[in-house]
């Protein structure tokens, strides 16, 4: 089955324009999308989203769309029944929003128009490479991630990227650090220790994931995850953790 | 000292002529016919009135007031210069009596000589008053501070006066005692002066606030015309820009090579004038707080002036936020700075902003360029460590103390492709 790629644009000379390169890149670099829909009106996309429910689509979208909805309502409806939908806007530079478009409805990529045509074709082109290879990962691996929100906003951090969490001094939340980041959010150690397997507990209150440690010494019992970041194991823990390194 | 009685009538009567004299050189207000009005029939009462009571001082102020004020409006200008002629006239009488006390013998009667010489004198003094009044422009002066605290103040000096003379006279110590009323003339003269120069430079700095706050006021309106003009302008950006890209386009699959020029040349021309301003954020306009405001303003300029590349976005109107707006603006204020100092630090100097909101939060993020760096973020929240010597820290410390005080505050941190991002999530 081929993934569906959603084309909306109020402009129908940009339109064609934009259908032209992506059905030229669909011809010589994969079978895996088809164009299932191009269309002025936003109002043709959501009609279509009721009636086919199409899963992990590839949208293109104008911001401004001469209609009572713009780009970005009708983006958090397609987010709404296509959970996993690649979004990517195509605007000019002045209606740009990329930070606040990738917060709101996850968008993948920004295009603008108002550059030379070689610029605009690559960056399409780009981007539908990067939406494959979404695509690809996220049939491979569904419960990689790790996952945790703050009021609406969920955050889904590589498991490989996790060094490890640990209670914060305000109660019933924990602290996570990552190899480039650091949260908080509402969580207790004993229920992510049982969602997340792969996290090991070296003492009452730490839990690490072991594939990411850079030093262990035993003798001093401590634990180091880079140049700044270490912790001390519990004296029983020394066996279990040797035994699990050696897997 | 006795005066002879005509003498003394002669005296009031020149005394009354006086006041007006005096007035009318300094004042100009009301028409002729009231002018004469007012000296016609007020000179003759307030003499009449002299030769059997003492209040006769009071009839040429309130008269002159009323004929020769516009109805039904306050002059304190002009009851000022009537209140200072009274005022003038009254001491330069009491001047010329000490003088006359002192050089004419006493036990005799005072002629029509000794008057002529009294009046003289007065006539000489009142000149120069007149002249010098004239000369340093006094009446503007007099124009500027006119208040009714001057007017109290003349008042209260001519009321103190009149009351001091009145008793001088009525035990019949007059000449005694004038000399005293001169030196008690000059105390209370400086004792006023001296409140009147209290008064005005009060009056002075509560105008100059009154001017600044009018000034604020002023510019923020005209704030808020330029953005409405910046959004309408970007909008029609945007619908041009289109536009041309679209006639680009059917110019090309007609292959018109001359129409297509024509439109690229109209283009690039454009772009000229359709080019971003030094200070374009147009999202500015949906924040509604002026303290968030006014601090996004002020460090999206400091930005600037270090070469930051900036961007601002905030799609929906900001008003308020959930914690107390003085430590929000303090958090922000911590975090702008440090992005603004790491990202003017390396070589892709870029800032980017954004205020997220929706049903349930409020977000800012920042994002800055930073030259990387080997000290974990974990360890720039301690106090005092910093990524430069000699420097106070990052503030992170400040930031994880209002962590601990407001239970609906996130703060997270992230590192990504040579950006360094915090975001603030305010829970409502």
């Amino acid at each position: 089955m081929a993934y569906p790629i959603i084309l909306c644009e109020d402009q129908i000379i940009q339109l064609n324009q934009l259908e032209a390169i992506v059905q030229t890149y669909i011809l010589f670099h994969t079978d895996l999308f088809k164009v299932e829909i191009k269309t002025q009106s936003p109002i043709e996309v959501i009609d279509y989203l009721e009636k086919c429910n199409p899963k992990q689509g590839t949208y293109f979208l104008d911001i401004d769309l001469a209609s009572s909805i713009d780009g970005i309502d009708l983006a958090e409806q397609i987010r709404a029944t296509d959970v996993q939908a690649k979004i990517i806007f195509v605007t000019t530079h002045d209606e740009m929003m990329p930070l606040t478009l990738r917060r709101r409805v996850e968008a993948l990529g920004f295009v603008t128009k108002d550059q030379p045509l070689d610029d605009y074709r690559a960056e399409i082109v780009e981007l539908l490479t990067l939406a494959q290879q979404r695509i690809d990962a996220t049939r491979e691996c569904q419960e990689c991630d790790f996952k945790f929100s703050i009021g609406s906003q969920m955050f889904s951090i590589d498991k490989q990227d996790i060094y490890l969490i640990e209670p914060s001094s305000l109660p019933h939340r924990v602290l996570l650090n990552t190899k480039n980041g650091h949260y908080e959010f509402y969580g207790n150690l004993r229920d992510l220790e049982e969602k997340y397997p792969y996290l090991f507990r070296i003492n009452r209150n730490c839990l690490v994931n072991l594939k990411n440690m850079t030093e262990i010494n035993f003798k001093s019992r401590e634990i180091k995850f880079d140049s700044e970041l270490s912790r001390q194991f519990a004296r029983g823990k020394s066996n279990k953790i040797k035994n699990l390194l050696k897997q | 000292m006795l005066i002879d009685t005509k003498a003394y009538i002669l005296r009031s009567l020149l005394d009354d002529l006086l006041f007006y004299v005096l007035f009318f050189s300094i004042n100009r207000q009301g028409t002729v016919r009231k002018r004469v009005i007012f000296i016609l029939f007020f000179l003759p009462i307030t003499f009449l009135v002299e030769l059997y009571s003492d209040i006769s001082d009071v009839i040429p102020i309130l008269s002159g007031y009323y004929i020769l004020k516009v109805k039904k409006e306050k002059d304190y200008l002009l009851l000022n210069d009537l209140l200072f002629c009274t005022f003038i006239i009254f001491c330069v009488t009491t001047l010329s009596s000490t003088i006359m006390v002192q050089i004419l013998p006493h036990n005799r009667i005072v002629g029509l000589t000794g008057i002529f010489i009294q009046l003289f004198v007065e006539i000489i003094v009142i000149s120069v008053i007149i002249f010098f009044y004239k000369k340093n422009k006094f009446h503007t002066v007099a124009e500027k501070y006119g208040s009714a605290t001057i007017a109290c103040l003349l008042i209260y000096l001519l009321l103190v006066i009149s009351l001091i003379s009145y008793a001088a006279h009525y035990y019949n110590a007059y000449d005694h005692f004038v000399f005293g009323i001169m030196i008690f003339l000059i105390i209370q003269t400086v004792f006023v002066v001296f409140l009147f120069l209290k008064i005005l430079t009060r009056q002075k700095a509560k105008y100059k606030a009154q001017i600044e706050k009018q000034e604020l006021e002023n510019l923020k309106k005209y704030t808020e015309s330029l953005e409405k003009q910046q959004q309408q302008l970007s909008k029609f950006r945007h619908d041009y820009k289109n536009l041309l890209l679209s006639f680009k386009e059917i110019a090309k699959s007609d292959y018109s090579v001359v129409l297509t020029e024509q439109i690229e040349m109209l283009e690039s021309y454009s772009d000229k004038y359709l080019d971003k301003g030094e200070f374009d954020y147009k999202a500015l306009y949906n924040i509604h707080n002026d303290f968030i405001k006014s601090l996004l303003i002020a460090k999206l300029h400091q930005a600037k002036k270090l070469d930051v590349i900036c961007h601002f976005e905030c799609q929906k109107p900001l008003y308020d936020v959930m914690i107390p707006i003085f430590d929000c603006v303090r958090i922000l204020g911590i975090l702008l700075d440090n992005a603004i100092e790491a990202a003017s630090e390396c070589d892709n100097r870029s800032l980017n902003l954004m205020v997220y909101q929706d049903d349930s939060q409020i977000e800012f993020i920042i994002k800055n360029t930073y030259k990387k760096l080997n000290i974990s973020i974990e360890r720039l929240q301690k106090r005092g460590i910093s990524t430069k010597k000699n420097h106070s820290g990052l503030g992170l410390d400040t930031i994880q103390e209002f962590n601990q005080k407001y239970p609906n505050i996130f703060i997270q941190y992230q590192q990504e492709d040579g950006f360094f991002s915090a975001q603030l999530i305010l829970l409502k």
